[in-house]
């Protein structure tokens, strides 16, 4: 079991390293030319290239590449914003918290609304329970988040003032970000439980558990569930990445001070240095998150396990 | 003899009701369970419909999309201007029927190309297979360890705005799906006695990939494509909306969410309409794409 953490966890790095090559490469191509934004178009040919060479940016693509591999991984530097002149990691650090604060809790709506709405659904399959959550749950996955977002501001800020409309402060700032974020989560969540619920009421074991007559709660409780939560694992897993990717579009309308708000902050300026940082930082976080799927899905699923320990078996002779 | 004959084509009638289902063609027996599934194809007549009215409803509409009046700006929903109008007193209602295009267009084309490019991949994977598989499998990893929307975000910035960029910035975030889709696919259908025997009458690679492995491995990723067409057309709203991809004045719903959400208090058509048309045009998608879900693989029904 701790070989296949290791092993996977070395292969996240790797996973990282590639990512970053290739948003330095993409960054590298494109378009523009980064002085005209620092120093705008009066200045001469001269001051631009004292400018490039003090940025770097003056030598080949490959020299460039293998620094900024080196700063950003042993040195744990994403180098300093052009615009504000700030190192990048710095604003990271401080604007990681709500990124992930926002991620975990529409995970946790997620998990805590999705999976029970999809156990009943299943267990009441065609009965009009299942209809309704069904019905909900195709509706929710169609309604796009930034507009739930823009309406959900309009009627719960604006008009009858509950909640504050955009910016950070307490948990009650959260509250609408989260519920425009985890909706469409929620729902696909509802509609994988039901389907793999409903892939496992009908098995053998099943039939067993109930032959022997187990009362029928014990039987969703201990038997049903286990199984039939394991594809629902992954989706979560797929889903808090998802999220937290997500997270520039909902960052932007609520203005929090995120990553995602920070790499768009980026984009619009063209300021590469925030803009790789952010997508380094934004990719580890998804790279994290599915490696603990695959830790817990090697856990619960007995399969995987036995599977690995008999290829390491292999493996050693 | 008559009798012999009439003995032959019964046993083979009741070879064919005795689920012997393969020959009949698999496109009509998916068409088949497809058209009695009510809400496929609901969704499929709306979509239709929606694509004829964005390109003939037009023609039709007294108000230019781009057609600006400024002594009737923010005008509320009544018979003459059905959905109201804008800042520049354009006309809702036509700038909706002409959006239509861009978001059918960017859904259907995304997933196309994705779909392309992740059947070349995959095949070519697949057929190779081996160290290449490997290395290449890595590759598809990093690829996809950037998450989609991160992905299309970055490359519509790198691409510009334009149509055909779009396509390319929402088409390659979902292409590592379909090559993986596709691969398992192929493992499970390599060593099949149809492929040996392909390669036994010195079939090309081309042919083997294309006439031999390419349909029998192809419905779970048509599948996942149809069900991606609703994930591109909200991403591609996502994008107009954060300032990337389609750019006003063009009418892209995404793009007019984006203009009127200052004034949504207020006159509140102005995100009402473009966001209702989004969610429809997307649900019409998923409808169908889980209709084609169960008439491909029945199973997953029940």
């Amino acid at each position: 079991m701790w070989k296949y953490i290791a092993n996977r966890f070395l292969w996240m790095i790797f996973v990282l390293v590639g990512t970053a090559i290739v948003i330095f490469t993409i960054m590298f191509f494109v378009p523009g030319d980064i002085t005209q934004t620092l120093l705008g178009f009066d200045a001469t040919e001269a001051e631009r290239e004292v400018l490039r060479v003090s940025l770097g940016l003056d030598k080949p693509y490959i020299v460039q590449l293998m620094r900024y591999l080196y700063n950003s991984f042993i040195k744990l530097d994403f180098g300093t914003s052009y615009v504000y002149n700030v190192p990048v990691m710095r604003e990271l650090l401080a604007r990681i918290p709500r990124t992930l604060m926002l991620g975990t809790a529409c995970i946790l709506v997620n998990a805590l609304i999705g999976i029970p709405l999809g156990m009943v659904a299943a267990l009441n399959q065609n009965k009009w329970q299942d209809t309704l959550c069904m019905v909900l749950s195709l509706l929710f996955v169609s309604i796009p988040q930034f507009w739930l977002a823009l309406q959900l501001v309009d009627i719960f800020a604006i008009r009858l003032n509950w909640l504050p409309a955009f910016g950070i402060g307490g948990i009650k700032y959260y509250i609408l970000p989260v519920i425009a974020a985890s909706m469409a989560g929620v729902a696909s969540n509802a509609r994988q439980t039901r389907s793999s619920m409903l892939e496992v009421v009908r098995a053998d074991f099943i039939v067993t558990a109930r032959a022997k007559g187990l009362k029928e709660n014990q039987v969703v409780k201990k038997h049903m569930l286990p199984n039939a939560l394991i594809p629902v694992v992954t989706g979560l897993g797929v889903g808090l990445g998802k999220s937290i990717a997500g997270s520039v579009v909902v960052e932007t309308i609520f203005t929090i001070p995120g990553v995602g708000m920070y790499l768009m902050t980026g984009i619009n300026s063209k300021d590469y240095p925030v803009v790789q940082g952010s997508v380094i930082v934004l990719a580890f976080f998804s790279a994290i998150v599915m490696l603990l799927v695959d830790i817990i899905y090697a856990m619960i699923d007995p399969r995987i396990k036995a599977q690995y320990a008999g290829r390491t078996r292999g493996m050693r002779k | 003899m008559r009798k012999f004959r009439k003995a032959a084509n019964n046993s083979y009638m009741a070879a064919m009701n005795s689920g012997h289902e393969r020959s009949q063609s698999l496109f009509s027996q998916v068409a088949g369970r497809l058209k009695e599934n009510r809400g496929a194809m609901a969704g499929l007549i709306i979509i239709i419909l929606i694509l004829i009215a964005s390109f003939l409803g037009p023609l039709f509409c007294t108000y230019g999309y781009n057609e600006m009046n400024m002594s009737q700006r923010f005008m509320a929903p009544c018979l003459k201007h059905l959905f109201g109008t804008d800042g520049y007193g354009r006309d809702i209602f036509v700038r909706i029927l002409y959006g239509g295009r861009y978001s059918l267009l960017l859904g259907l084309s995304g997933a196309l190309v994705s779909l392309l490019l992740g059947i070349v991949l995959g095949l070519v994977d697949g057929y190779i297979g081996g160290a290449f598989d490997t290395v290449f499998m890595r590759i598809m990893d990093i690829w996809s360890a950037i998450p989609g929307t991160l992905l299309s975000i970055i490359i519509s910035t790198v691409l510009g705005s334009g149509f055909g960029n779009t396509i390319i910035a929402l088409a390659i975030g979902s292409v590592p799906l379909t090559v993986r889709l596709l691969r398992g696919q192929i493992l499970s259908v390599r060593k099949e006695e149809y492929l040996e025997a392909a390669a036994s009458i010195n079939a090309s690679a081309t042919r083997i990939m294309f006439k031999h492995i390419l349909p029998n491995v192809i419905s779970p990723v048509i599948v996942s494509t149809t069900m991606n067409v609703g994930a591109i057309i909200t991403a591609a709203a996502a994008l107009s909306y954060l300032g990337l991809g389609i750019q006003p004045p063009n009418p892209e719903w995404g793009a007019m969410l984006s203009a009127g959400k200052t004034y949504a208090t207020i006159y509140p058509w102005l995100v009402l309409f473009p966001g209702c048309a989004i969610a429809i045009i997307v649900l019409c998608v998923n409808l169908f794409g889980d209709g084609l879900r169960d008439a491909i693989d029945p199973k997953m029904k029940n």
